[in-house]
């Protein structure tokens, strides 16, 4: 397997971020196998992969979540092999961190610094997780960092209130998180305690939603720029570790039991596989939880609002019924309020297309008005969504639509969605699988 | 589970004058603690899904 060199992928807009992955996951893997066994070899590749890239001229600062994630590789490999590197070779990885990823990070006028999505929480993370790193030696660096994180990541953690649905949908939740996790997991593992961010309001119960999210035949409800699933959700270990609940770790372990049993030659990375080492460090044996988690999720007040109905917790034969309310005018957003999925008996029925790829090739496809030409996209608007469509017209981008009356029993549950008047949708679920 | 949930500590941290660097530990002090590392290590010895993890 060749060395990482600095080659931007991308058709219309060039990227870094294959090759920070691609580091993120060799120094995460090499670094825990190194750590747990201590074979040179391990060691000495994983050297060899920060040499490399502390050689490159940038890490791509124009698209910062580059720069975030090859800043969070390069820190951790500096932080475990601290006690391997001769004090020469500490300070040249230590420039590195400094002036490739730092340094750049460091305007405090830059977009993603106040965002209130997923680049707030990825890019944040990378600076904390970068300076973590090399506070003992640069510590005015360090504080002016974690104080500028500790004032803007909240913005972002916003998105999670009050009940826990991201608005950007499960994949963007699943990025957003994992980065949002392992600022967390650094911060008590250097300091001690969490800056406060599991306090936030609908962080801890975002777990249980997106959990709650997939279906009894394993796909999760797509709506927004989702891909096939959040695949091996590392985060869920980490979640039923640090609140232990069991019953996240029981429903996101058969993901990596079955990796366990075929493990593919190659990792996936379109399902988070950079973090697979993660996993292992938030391993815990996986018991008979407490409590199942809850047939009925009715998750309201925020941005995005989902009724997610199944007759058993479960029972991969139950009926799930899953749709979408709130608002349009989100990131990665669709036109599709009242959009809905719904499983029975082990066949999945009604799904979402999920994201339509040309979206992210093009720079218009991102605006979020009416005339936007993101909604030319079959997947985008609501012509493409399990949805009604009044008059023929696009759902006003500007519009919301809430949950209505809501009931959830041991038998039977219902949830109601005003849309436009008149037109009003009701889906409901019932322990005879007649939904 | 074996392990206390960490409290969440109060917000915010980065109030004028507070030291938001108190309590640095030494390397390797990133998600991965020596303490962690003992911890797996003895429950990959009893525990068939852990240890095959580590083997993956």
């Amino acid at each position: 397997m060749p060395l990482p060199t600095r080659r931007l992928d991308g058709v219309k807009r060039f990227r870094l971020l294959a090759a920070s992955r691609e580091v993120l996951s060799r120094v995460l893997t090499l670094g825990v196998s190194w750590r747990l066994h201590a074979k040179p070899a391990w060691g000495d590749r994983l050297i060899s992969e920060i040499n490399s890239v502390l050689a490159f001229s940038d890490w791509h600062p124009d698209h910062f979540l580059d720069t975030a994630e090859m800043t969070a590789a390069v820190a951790i490999a500096y932080d475990w092999m601290d006690h391997e590197l001769d004090a020469a070779t500490r300070a040249r990885w230590r420039q590195g961190l400094v002036n490739l990823g730092l340094i750049p990070g460091s305007n405090d006028d830059a977009w993603w610094v106040a965002a209130h999505n997923y680049w707030n929480q990825v890019c944040h993370g990378g600076m904390i997780i970068g300076t973590l790193a090399v506070a003992e030696d640069e510590p005015e660096v360090a504080q002016r960092f974690l104080r500028r994180a500790y004032t803007h990541v909240p913005t972002a953690l916003a998105a999670y209130a009050p009940a826990g649905v991201y608005p950007e949908g499960p994949t963007y939740w699943s990025y957003g998180t994992s980065f949002t996790v392992l600022t967390v997991a650094a911060l008590e593992s250097a300091l001690g305690h969490d800056g406060g961010i599991c306090a936030s309001p609908g962080f801890r119960a975002s777990f249980t939603v997106v959990a709650q999210s997939h279906g009894p035949t394993g796909p999760a409800f797509n709506y927004g720029d989702f891909g096939l699933g959040i695949g091996r959700s590392g985060p869920h270990l980490w979640a039923a570790r640090r609140w232990q609940q069991s019953e996240l770790a029981q429903r996101a372990w058969p993901a990596f039991a079955a990796w366990l049993e075929n493990p593919p030659a190659f990792a996936n990375d379109s399902l988070g596989d950079r973090f697979l080492a993660l996993a292992l460090i938030w391993y815990t044996p996986v018991c008979q939880p407490a409590s199942a988690l809850p047939a009925t999720c009715i998750a309201r007040g925020g941005k995005v609002e989902l009724a997610l109905l199944r007759t058993q917790g479960d029972d991969p034969n139950a009926a799930f019924v899953g749709f979408k309310a709130g608002m349009l005018q989100v990131n990665h957003g669709h036109l599709d309020l009242g959009s809905f999925v719904f499983e029975v008996d082990g066949v999945g029925w009604a799904h979402d297309f999920g994201m339509e790829k040309e979206i992210y090739d093009r720079n218009d496809s991102w605006a979020l008005d009416q005339e936007s030409a993101r909604w030319h996209f079959l997947r985008a608007h609501n012509y493409g969504h399990n949805t009604v469509t009044i008059g023929g017209h696009l759902q006003q981008v500007s519009g919301m639509a809430r949950l209505g009356a809501t009931a959830g029993g041991a038998d039977r549950a219902h949830a109601v969605l005003g849309l436009s008047p008149p037109t009003r949708i009701r889906l409901s679920t019932s322990s005879a699988g007649s939904p | 589970m074996s392990t206390a949930p960490v409290p969440s500590v109060p917000s915010p941290r980065a109030a004028p004058g507070v030291d938001v660097l108190a309590g640095l530990r030494a390397h390797p002090r990133l998600l991965l603690t020596p303490e962690r590392v003992t911890e797996l290590q003895a429950l990959a010895g009893g525990d068939p899904q852990c240890a095959a993890f580590i083997a993956a």
